[in-house]
């Protein structure tokens, strides 16, 4: 026995069994995007060795062979992720661990600890998605488990898998209230140590560099960015520039991301505000970037931030998880007309020493033709590219060693990357100080919330020229090669098949079936609003709450506040569970029909004595009450037929009597009558 | 826990340190005050203990570090699912207590035993309100008996197998009443002591016995089995029997049929004497009468029992065993 116990593990019930099965599968189901590819083979075999244990035909793997599994399991993921920190290779490991767990579970014990790396594994999820989905996929899951863990407890072992899943769910109905009041009363406190989790390979999005190629991949991602809601109007498409960072030195390939965000602090006397403002958050979703979106010239309010020479705005640290934050922005202004300093000067006319010699004798050409004057230029580069044949793709060509040249006089062909960064490249190679910005343009409005959708495939990049007398000025080459792209947004300006070509059943792709797209965006609205007010609660809202029930805050009325709410929830379990009668419940209807006869005559003073029978009950009563003698008897008979009488008798009962014609649940409805109508 | 909390290793033996037997002492004497002994025992808030599991504290370990997640990684839903599971505990504890409170249970007849073999007490489990009683566990004085539900059924018998030791009357400690049901993560359980109560006999042991004859109350030397001069002992009643020869006492205390059977006399009126037993050590002289006792039984002999103060008249038959059985574990 002892032997059969470890070869084949403690006798778990069957029903355990199957949902333990059930729980590995939906646990480890999220994670499978992001763990090595070796990992879903291995998750099968170990299942099937598992079946095969508990089905007797296959011993427990040796602890030899488990030695090597488990070493060769954990070797696999530090070779895939090529550390042991951070989220995702944290998360492979312990999905090796509760992997080959599975072929270790021999007691009762082993069994419980699986259940708890199902708790975590479980809770890791919400390290990359907190999406409302999400949560609900993990309640899901956490029934399973729960049932699971019942199913161990319980003591038949051939109970239906329906049975625990039932109780499971029972207790986590019951769970939910508790947790919600602590979820928004429980005192928040600041992390405890500073944790450094950026993975920056797992992020879509901008880069700090930006080279050929770079949005166009970005194009294909239907990924949010970010949300911006608005209070009041939102603004049109024309206002609608993201920005995120500047990007001004080029190396002859590739644009670099301005260092000078580093040490150039934003000089308020530098700007002029214009009339119009928009107020607006933004609900960011993690870049591991430092960059913070608004339109220019924006104020954030936000204490990590900081505003920079730039007109952009960086975080503290790396956004490594969602972040929200207000903003105001002033699109009609007016930035540095007085002048450069001699550093920014030579910044923004910055060229490589060599390379694309044709484009800067081109740049200086034109300007020479404009007649020295910096609009006319800049007019004269947008109509080159509006009216020569020069196409708008998001699948350029290859360029070679001189990106510009063979860009502006060979290909052609290109998007906003390209535009921008030959128009800035022209107009340096003239000597005007210009710069290319990138953040991302337009969104999606939302119909529902007053809100704007800004996905990764909006990612653009424009570009800025100073004027002397007007400072920088925002000019958008793609503009003049397609319109619609700035107009309309990025989705409707191309019929390009390459747009979204790496996510098949992307969303995206169904945009155009009205229905699917009005799912789409109520479903993220429901998204939205979860994030907005669950996600997002943290502890300077938590403060917020408390001021508002409290009105002042103290420790001592946290405390009474929580303890009390906590209090009355499980009393309110107390007397749910504990209290409850549940004889009463499980009556049935012609028992209940009795028992308030019985309680119309307790009211009166003629109780039924304990062990005293129906039959008994009403001889009594029939002494004590001549004048109700007929009803009485009646009801008794009634009842008696319907509980004791068996079929064929109470068959002949309703035959022999005519006022008892029909079936049985006739017979019940004048027992609900005759008790009704019962008065003393 | 279990082992070290139990109170039956308690019984008969020397504490081994003096403050464990005192708080061993205490704990038995406010146990028997909170829960005095009863034939039929209701489980209520009186007599239910609960504490979390070995497992239980695993679960709460596992909620304290993803706490302590949620809190370092400023992600309000791992938070959140620390929160699920404190909760979800909370209510373990309820419903693990709900599970056990409203079962009653009922002491049930006992048989006796020989010393050094288990004993039968048999339990009735039932339920006082119409509510399920799952995976219920019983231990008593060592024995575990399989774990029951009560869902369907109203009540269930369980037999218990106690293992005897001593020669007496054996009341086993307290039974102990537990279930970890619905997730194994806290345990309620109580402590019953139940009034009830069994002979042990003596242990037989075989030595060798030479034959005392009285000679003075010889009456024949032939045996009539079916003869009609002396009690011989109890049947179970047969349709054939003549009612004149029912033990109508017995169906008085018994409730069931009994026909009394008769024999002739038997030429030697044999004597199992307490002074002729080959031995000085008392427990040693009872093993030895109750294995002849025993023999004679088998061999359906009339013997008489003689005990210092206590003398058993010569006879034979089942119910004659009883009784010199009974004189010999109450010596």
């Amino acid at each position: 026995m002892a032997r059969d116990v470890k070869r084949h593990g403690f006798p778990m019930p069957r029903s355990a069994f199957v949902l333990l099965l059930i729980t590995n599968v939906l646990a480890v189901i999220p994670h499978l995007e992001r763990v090595p590819g070796w990992m879903l083979p291995a998750f099968g075999g170990v299942l099937l060795w598992r079946i095969q244990v508990f089905r007797q035909r296959w011993p427990f793997p040796g602890r030899s062979v488990r030695l090597l599994l488990v070493v060769s399991g954990f070797a696999g993921v530090i070779l895939h992720h090529g550390t042991v920190l951070g989220p995702d290779a944290g998360v492979a490991l312990l999905i090796t661990a509760y992997l080959f767990k599975q072929l270790e579970m021999v007691t009762r014990r082993d069994a419980f600890l699986v259940v708890i790396l199902s708790y975590f594994v479980l809770a890791t999820e919400f390290l990359f998605s907190r999406s409302l989905y999400s949560t609900l996929y993990v309640l899901l899951v956490l029934v399973v488990i729960t049932a699971t863990q019942v199913a161990l407890n319980h003591s038949g072992s051939r109970i239906a898998v329906t049975q625990p899943l039932k109780v499971s769910a029972k207790l986590i109905l019951q769970s939910i209230p508790l947790m919600i009041a602590l979820f928004f009363l429980f005192p928040r406190v600041g992390p405890l140590w500073q944790l450094n989790l950026t993975n920056k390979q797992n992020f879509i999005g901008l880069s700090d560099r930006m080279s050929p190629g770079d949005i166009a991949e970005l194009s294909r991602s239907g990924n949010l960015a970010f949300r911006a809601e608005f209070r009041g109007d939102v603004p049109p498409m024309r206002d609608r520039y993201w920005r995120a960072a500047v990007f001004d030195w080029f190396d002859g390939r590739t644009w670099h991301a301005s260092q000078a965000d580093r040490f150039d602090a934003f000089n308020p006397q530098d700007l002029a505000r214009g009339q119009r403002r928009y107020d607006y958050r933004i609900i960011l979703e993690p870049t591991g970037q430092r960059w913070l979106m608004a339109m220019a010239a924006a104020e954030v309010h936000l204490g990590d931030a900081r505003a920079t020479g730039l007109l952009t705005h960086v975080h503290k640290k790396e956004i490594d998880s969602a972040l929200s934050y207000d903003v105001t922005s002033y699109p009609d202004f007016r930035y540095q007309p007085d002048g450069l300093t001699a550093r920014e000067g030579m910044i923004y006319r910055q060229l490589p020493a060599t390379g694309n010699d044709a484009a800067r004798r081109h740049g200086r050409e034109l300007f020479r033709k404009a007649g020295e004057s910096p609009q006319a230029l800049i007019e004269s580069i947008l109509r080159a590219f509006r009216e020569e044949e020069f196409y708008y793709t998001l699948k350029p060509p290859l360029l070679g060693a001189n990106t510009v040249d063979e860009f502006l006089f060979q290909t052609r062909r290109g998007y906003c990357a390209h535009y921008a960064g030959a128009f800035v490249f022209l107009l340096r190679s003239a000597g005007i100080p210009a710069r290319l910005v990138g953040g991302y343009h337009g969104g999606e409005a939302h119909p529902i919330g007053n809100y704007l959708l800004v996905h990764q495939y909006d990612a653009h990049a424009w570009a800025e020229a100073w004027i002397a007398g007007q400072g920088w000025v925002r000019v958008d080459p793609t503009a003049a090669v397609a319109p619609n792209r700035i107009e309309m947004g990025s989705l409707d300006s191309t019929s390009d098949d390459s747009f979204m070509t790496d996510s098949p059943l992307s969303p995206e792709r169904l945009r155009n079936m009205a229905l699917f797209a009005r799912a789409r965006l109520l479903a993220d609205y429901v998204d939205y609003l979860w994030f907005k007010n669950v996600v997002s609660y943290n502890s300077e809202k938590q403060n917020q709450l408390f001021r508002s029930l409290l009105g002042q805050v103290t420790p001592q009325r946290i405390a009474a506040l929580l303890g009390g709410v906590a209090a009355v929830i499980v009393l309110i379990l107390v007397v749910g569970i504990l209290l409850r009668h549940p004889a009463m419940r499980t009556l049935d209807r012609t028992d209940r029909l009795y028992l308030q006869f019985c309680s119309k005559l307790a009211r009166r003073g003629f109780e039924r004595q304990p062990g005293e029978g129906p039959q008994s009950y009403a001889d009594r009563l029939c002494q004590q009450l001549p004048a109700q003698t007929t009803q009485i008897r009646r009801i008794t008979e009634i009842y008696l037929t319907l509980k004791y009488a068996p079929a064929v008798q109470r068959g002949n009962i309703q035959q022999q009597k005519s006022q008892y014609s029909g079936t049985l649940s006739d017979l019940q409805k004048d027992l609900q009558l005759r008790v009704r109508s019962f008065r003393l | 826990m279990s082992s070290s909390m139990s109170p039956s290793s308690a019984a008969g033996k020397v504490p081994r340190r003096f403050l464990t037997g005192y708080i061993r002492a205490r704990w038995q004497r406010w146990l028997d005050q909170r829960i005095p002994s009863t034939r039929h025992a209701l489980l209520d808030q009186r007599r239910l203990f609960i504490f979390p599991t070995g497992m239980g504290f695993g679960y709460l370990l596992t909620a304290f570090l993803l706490f302590i997640a949620g809190i370092n990684y400023d992600n309000s839903l791992i938070l959140n699912f620390s929160f699920f599971l404190g909760s979800l505990f909370v209510v373990t504890i309820l419903q693990t207590f709900s599970n056990l409170s409203g079962l009653m249970i009922d002491a049930g007849t006992t048989e006796p035993a020989f010393a050094g073999t288990e004993a039968k007490f048999n339990l009735l489990l039932a339920k006082s309100r119409k509510k399920n009683h799952y995976a219920v566990e019983l231990q008593w004085h060592g024995f575990e008996a399989a774990s029951n539900n009560l869902i369907e059924e109203e009540k269930i018998p369980v037999q218990m197998l106690l293992k005897t030791e001593k020669r007496g009357v054996f009341r086993p400690q307290r039974l102990r009443i537990t279930s970890v049901y619905p997730l194994g993560i806290v345990r309620a359980w109580s402590w019953i002591a139940l009034d009830m109560e069994c002979l042990v006999y003596p242990k037989p042991i075989a030595c060798e016995l030479q034959a005392q004859v009285d000679a003075t109350q010889a009456d024949g030397t032939v045996v009539i089995p079916e003869g009609k001069d002396d009690f011989d002992g109890l049947r179970n009643y047969q349709q054939t029997d003549p009612l004149s020869a029912v033990d109508w006492k017995a169906y008085a205390r018994v409730g069931q049929l009994y026909t009394k059977r008769f024999h002739g006399l038997q030429s030697e009126a044999r004597w199992l004497d307490w002074e002729s037993m080959p031995t000085l050590h008392v427990e040693l002289k009872l093993s030895y009468l109750c294995y002849w006792v025993m023999e004679y039984s088998r061999k359906n002999l009339v013997f008489g029992l003689q005990l210092p103060g206590i003398r058993i008249a010569p006879d034979a038959g089942l119910e004659h065993q009883r009784r010199c059985l009974e004189a010999l574990a109450r010596y």
